[in-house]
């Protein structure tokens, strides 16, 4: 088992980030009601782990015994019938679904089957709980419109049912969900705490990490524990016992973005934008988020940019992946960021050097 | 001339009044018949030749019983017609007012004519019941008086018979009549005879040809306004105003059919028939239009009375394999350029009777095909005797969607079909004569016998792909803009329109030579009294045509751009826009383009493709920036419309891509491609998508639930790939590892079971990714880190590795489902023994749940005890286990001993007691017998010497 899953806390206690948020949540459920959470917060910050363990301290070990289903659900919308493909997590006491995954359908599943699941009140009456809890994730790719069949179906079954939401942004859910959850930020853990997660992992595996490894490998992780433990571990997998500069891995795609930057600092001119569309294009074929490719293209060109530029290279992301956002085809807003930057830093170079 | 009986007469007119009654239609009916030739004998200027008028006579009584031809123009003389119910015939009536100078007419009028004729000739008359007056002063206008046999006298009221009686019109061969007018009599008779020649050859050449009468009413009825598109429709082959080629192109593969259709080779049309036809040529010249017309109509009788006689002769169709390679015509073009005149002309001109299947009929597969095959293998019974040429028009309009592809499936399966079969053809001679019955049958095997011809606008129509391919294609082009002008010249000047020569060609370039929209606008200002200036043209009194034009053309429009052409926008834009007028006018067009192809996302995709081929001047990339930027736009639009539903959005998106047009457009043809980076990126997209799923459901729950899906490829999939692939395991068997090794090994077989991950074999071998071929990862994970131009850094283990590992891994997932089964075995045979032990209580006093016990414990023992690789041996072990943990369930042979032991240990229980129950187990022994079976082979389970006698 991977190291991730292996020290994954699985109670309220043992957690070793958010600790003040872990309490707070012990305290909800031991005064026996809990209202409806929206824990939001970058990935890889713990907002899972929290939610697991929360239902673990509700419901005890048996929230643990969970089973997968992909099944298909028969909604009737208005006059037509649809089948909406879903897959579900669940326990005796809890269903975990992904009601972004139906696409644009999704207001069908939020409106018949969440709906269908939060009326029915659990079976198990001998549990201190009275109801269940609906784990929805990835709220915030959910559509305007299912977001609003969502804060009825919210007020209307709370007696018998909790719904957990999770999400990376809480902007994209809209303030009616928003004001009838309790929010819980999970922040992205910082460089210290993910090295004292690190430190323990390496303990509890009998390893020796010295503290300025851990530390790089924190900071490569970018603030994402689970990156963190993962690099880790294919750092153990590649040379044990550390030494000092050993390189710490990254991801493929995030190598090919640094190749992508390169390619557009050293020449700026149509055809070199059109070999960009095209690494471009196999980026986003390998299911990488558009966001998460404009993110880390700018971060790989401010390495290569003069301090002069970078305040208007990064208005100009900001304002492209906002238009990214309102449209559906990344590849052009991408692309037209691409050009941007290649024009702002053709006509620097051209003011500088002539 | 005899006189009529009385009797005779009186009968008649009660007979009369009965038919009336009954038959009126009939009448009429006989009565046109009955004119045609009764006209011809009662000249009263020549009654000398009287044999002439006999030899006359039978031929067209033959005419008119056999075809119930159209009548001779003599009926639609403009002479009075008496209508009485009385014995006065016809056409005493029309020589007595006609020719009242005459001599012999006062006696004639008086009296009914010859006696042969006399009694169709009293029928004819006597379509409109109106008995005579006896007093004068009934009757108002003209009259006669009539003396009867018997000496009284009536008056009989005179009426003129109005020209254009519908009914008349309807069958007559109208056009005709004009010039005719009066001039019957004053002709010598020769010439009568030679025009009773003619109007046989015309009976036969036009009998029952519902094209000529609908042509002829057409010409006649412009007094009621026909459409001038369909009044001045090219009715000759030369007419046409597609170019020339096409034309000879499309009748020459008609013509190929002739043989098929036509059976045998045509000989020369028979010398008489010749001569008859260049006596007379002035008659087809009644439409005005001139000799070269008058003399291709002719050409076009005379096909047809070839063909007529060619299948009476053979009396039947003869089917052979002359036919044209491609058996279905395709037409196409944009609309106006005369693809269905083409058709129906060529048609008509080789001799056939046009079968139109148009977007109005109902045309799903099963109707098409139904009438389609009725059309091709049966004739009309009822005169007309051309064979069919099936017309189906609008092909790619009505028939879109799944229906219209299976529809052109059905067309082509009849055209395609029996191309190998030549066997049945015999029958089918036949059969397309006794159809009805037979058609089930021969539809299946028969070979398309007539010529089918389709047209439709577009011909890359997605439903038309196979047609196009099976079929022989012929493009429309325009027509050259002179060619169209003269042709509305000469329109304008019959019609007496007035009209600029110069207008005209304004008229023609606005609507792109659509010759249909033409004239339809010039009937509207003609109409309007009018006249067309040039100013009209660009104003909105003339409409514009919906152009739509293909994905190329847009994208050729936008990105290339013409120079400022003479005469496409001169005309009015100096009016209308002053200076600037070109540019904008040029812009309107385009507008007028792109919002008329509506295909905004294709546009833009194919514009967003295609501009890297664009040679613009761009050094510091703005122009660039502003386009992508554009192009954003447009889908940030074009979603936010689908989104909503807002689609009247769409309105701003030409402007979108008129700005980039703007910025980008050169003069130089720029390169084009279909757009198709978009397309391959969803299908890419899709499939590794694809990969992913399937992978994230083979994960175990308890991995699956700590990950979303875009976790696993910006987070795991990298470090994974790397920590499957410790550096230091070494390529050996698994019993060789030391202890620590086979920890690591362990962890590794449980990640990868965890990520359901596995290495097997590749199915087809091609797709090994690294060095050497062997186990590949299982789903292929590795895909989705792939890039273009990249070279990944992850380690493989050699194929012996993989090769042990992908053993490894099976063999722990067997492990773990035997496990799991066994618990849940031993489980259910453990409160199965419970139930049986306490049934055994009950009967025996000590529970023999000892030896159970024993026995499922070896049964869960057994199964991790295999360990040592091979699956055979644990599966083995398991069903070892199985066959004894059942006898065990029966307590037979192991309480014995068991009971011996206690009994033994406790003498204290009576004999009385040990006879029971040995009784009791005999009795159980022999409600169920042993069964023994013999498994060959190794097997962990406890073996002890046993005797048969126990076991019996």
């Amino acid at each position: 088992m991977l190291w991730v899953d292996k020290y994954r806390p699985h109670t309220l206690d043992k957690v070793m980030v958010h600790v003040e948020e872990a309490q707070q949540l012990k305290q909800l459920v031991s005064q026996g009601d809990c209202p409806h959470l929206l824990f939001y917060g970058p990935s890889g910050a713990g907002k899972k782990t929290l939610i697991m363990a929360l239902l673990r301290e509700m419901y005890g070990s048996g929230a643990e015994k969970i089973k997968v289903e992909n099944k298909p659900w028969k909604v009737e919308a208005g006059s037509r019938k649809l089948e909406v493909e879903l897959t579900t997590i669940s326990s005796n006491y809890h269903v975990e679904l992904n009601p972004s995954d139906a696409g644009f359908q999704d207001r069908y599943v939020v409106q018949e089957i969440i709906k269908e699941m939060a009326k029915s009140r659990p079976l198990d009456v001998s549990g201190n709980k009275s109801f269940k809890v609906l784990v929805l994730n990835e709220v915030d790719r959910l559509s305007k419109e299912a977001q609003h069949s969502l804060r009825r179906t919210m007020e209307k079954y709370s007696s018998a049912c909790r719904l957990v939401l999770c999400c990376n942004s809480a902007s994209k859910v809209i303030e009616a969900v928003r004001s009838r959850c309790l929010n819980i930020r999970i922040s992205a853990p910082s460089k210290e705490e993910i090295m004292k997660v690190l430190q323990h992992v390496a303990k509890k595996e009998g390893l020796q990490l010295s503290s300025s490894f851990a530390a790089r490998i924190a900071l490569a992780s970018n603030r994402n524990l689970r990156r963190a433990i993962l690099s880790l571990e294919a750092c153990k997998v590649q040379q044990y016992p550390f030494t000092e500069d050993q390189p710490v891995q990254t991801t493929d795609w995030e190598q090919y973005i640094v190749e992508i930057a390169s390619d557009i600092v050293n020449e700026q001119s149509p055809k070199r934008l059109f070999l960009v569309r095209g690494k471009l294009y196999e980026l986003l074929v390998n299911c990488i988020p558009p966001e998460l490719i404009l993110k880390r293209l700018l971060l790989e060109l401010m390495k290569k940019l003069d301090s002069e530029l970078k305040h208007e290279v990064c208005h100009w992301a900001a304002f492209y992946e906002h238009r990214m956002q309102l449209g559906q085809k990344a590849i052009f807003h991408l692309e037209a960021f691409v050009a941007k930057f290649m024009s702002i830093y053709k006509r620097f170079l051209i003011n500088t050097f002539g | 001339m005899d006189a009529p009986d009385f009797d005779e007469l009186q009968w008649m007119v009660q007979q009369e009044e009965e038919w009336i009654e009954h038959h009126e239609d009939e009448f009429s009916r006989d009565m046109h018949d009955s004119l045609g030739f009764e006209a011809e004998p009662s000249e009263p200027e020549f009654p000398h030749s009287a044999a002439g008028v006999v030899k006359v006579l039978p031929e067209l009584q033959y005419n008119a019983g056999e075809k119930r031809p159209l009548s001779t123009e003599q009926e639609l003389d403009p002479c009075k017609k008496v209508r009485t119910s009385d014995g006065v015939s016809f056409h005493d009536s029309v020589n007595n007012e006609t020719l009242g100078k005459d001599p012999f007419s006062p006696k004639e009028s008086e009296w009914s004519p010859t006696s042969p004729l006399e009694e169709i000739s009293e029928t004819s008359v006597n379509v409109d019941s109106k008995l005579p007056v006896r007093r004068l002063a009934a009757i108002k206008g003209n009259f006669m008086p009539i003396t009867s046999p018997s000496g009284d006298r009536v008056y009989a009221d005179v009426k003129e018979i109005e020209k254009t009686s519908d009914r008349l019109q309807s069958i007559h061969g109208a056009g005709r009549n004009s010039k005719r007018g009066t001039g019957l009599l004053c002709e010598p008779f020769e010439v009568l005879l030679e025009q009773v020649e003619q109007n046989l050859l015309m009976q036969t050449s036009t009998s029952g040809d519902c094209q000529d009468v609908s042509e002829n009413t057409m010409t006649e009825s412009s007094a009621h306004e026909a459409l001038w598109v369909e009044k001045y429709a090219p009715k000759s082959f030369t007419e046409l105003l597609s170019d020339e080629q096409t034309n000879r192109e499309v009748l020459r593969w008609l013509k190929q059919w002739d043989k098929c259709v036509f059976g045998e080779k045509r000989t020369c049309t028979s010398v008489d028939v010749l001569t008859a036809l260049k006596r007379h040529p002035p008659m087809f010249q009644n439409r005005g239009i001139g000799g070269r017309e008058g003399h291709n109509n002719s050409k076009a009788g005379w096909m047809d009375i070839k063909s007529n006689s060619s299948v009476d002769s053979n009396g039947g169709i003869r089917i052979s394999e002359d036919r044209p390679e491609e058996r279905i015509l395709l037409l196409c073009g944009p609309p106006g350029l005369g693809k269905t005149t083409l058709a129906h002309v060529a048609a008509k001109h080789c001799g056939y009777r046009v079968v139109e299947i148009n977007a109005s009929d109902d045309r799903v597969a099963t109707t098409l095909k139904a009438k389609i095959l009725d059309a091709v293998q049966m004739k009309s019974v009822m005169g007309d005797l051309r064979p069919n040429c099936v017309v189906i028009d609008e092909i790619d309009g009505a028939l879109g969607g799944s229906d219209g592809k299976s529809a052109i499936d059905a067309l082509l399966k009849i055209a395609y079909a029996g191309t190998k079969e030549h066997a049945l053809q015999e029958n089918e001679n036949d059969s397309a004569f006794v159809k009805k019955t037979s058609k089930k049958k021969t539809s299946s095997d028969s070979a398309l016998s007539r010529p089918v011809i389709c047209i439709c606008n577009d011909p890359y129509a997605p439903a038309l792909r196979q047609l196009r391919q099976m079929a022989k294609v012929h493009v429309f082009t325009q027509p050259s803009v002179n060619r169209v002008v003269t042709r509305l010249k000469y329109i304008c000047n019959s019609e007496g329109y007035k009209i600029s020569a110069r207008a005209l060609t304004v008229l023609a370039d606005h609507t792109e030579c659509d010759i249909r929209s033409c004239l339809n606008t010039l009937q509207f200002l003609n109409k309007r009294k009018e006249s067309l200036n040039t100013l009209d043209v660009a104003s909105q009194v003339v409409g514009r045509k919906d152009m739509t034009r293909s994905a190329f053309d847009v994208w050729g429009e936008i990105l290339q751009k013409r120079k400022p052409k003479q005469g496409r926008f001169s005309g009015s834009s100096a009016y209308t826009f002053g200076n600037c007028g070109q540019q904008s006018k040029e812009l309107i067009h385009l507008h007028d383009l792109l919002a008329n192809h509506g295909d905004f996302e294709l546009t833009n995709s194919g514009i967003y493709d295609n501009l890297i081929h664009v040679r613009y001047q761009d050094s510091s990339l703005q122009k660039t920036v502003q386009c992508l930027e554009l192009l954003g736009d447009s889908e940030i639009m074009d979603h936010y419309a689908l989104r909503h539903q807002n689609f009247i959005l769409n309105v701003y998106q030409p402007a979108i891509v008129l700005t980039i047009r703007n910025l980008v457009a050169q003069p130089e043809k720029p390169f084009m491609e279909w757009p198709k980076t978009l397309q391959r990126f969803k299908v890419d997209y899709s499939a590794k998508q694809d990969i992913l799923k399937s992978w994230m459901m083979k994960m175990q729950p308890a991995t699956y639930r700590n990950f979303r899906a875009d976790c696993l490829i910006s987070d795991l999939i990298s470090p994974l790939l790397s920590i499957l692939a410790p550096q230091r395991l070494r390529p050996v068997a698994s019993q060789l590892l030391s202890q620590h090794e086979k920890e690591e090994l362990n962890d590794l077989v449980d990640t990868m079971i965890a990520y359901g991950l596995n290495y097997k074999m590749p199915k087809n071998g091609a797709e090994s990714f690294s060095e050497a071929s062997g186990p590949v990862l299982e789903p292929p994970i590795i895909k989705l880190i792939q890039f273009k131009d990249y070279q990944m850094e992850h380690r493989y283990f050699s194929s012996t590795i993989r090769q042990v590992l992908s053993h490894e891994v099976d063999l722990e997932i067997i492990r773990r489902e035997s496990v799991a089964r066994s618990s849940r075995a031993a489980a259910s045979t453990a409160s199965e023994l419970k139930r049986h032990s306490v049934a055994e209580m009950q009967e025996v006093d000590v529970p023999p749940h000892v030896k159970p016990e024993d026995v499922m414990e070896a049964a869960v023992t057994s199964a991790p005890g295999v360990t040592d690789a091979s699956t055979h041996k644990s599966i083995k072990a398991t069903t070892a286990a199985r066959p004894i943990t059942k006898p065990a369930s029966k307590p037979t042979v192991d309480p014995f001993a068991h009971f011996r032991r206690v009994s033994s240990c406790n003498n204290g229980k009576g004999n009385v007691d040990k006879d029971a129950r040995t009784k009791n187990a005999l009795a159980q022994r022999d409600a169920r017998p042993i069964f023994f079976k013999f498994n060959e082979g190794f097997t962990n389970a406890i073996r002890r010497p046993v005797l048969v006698r126990d076991l019996i």
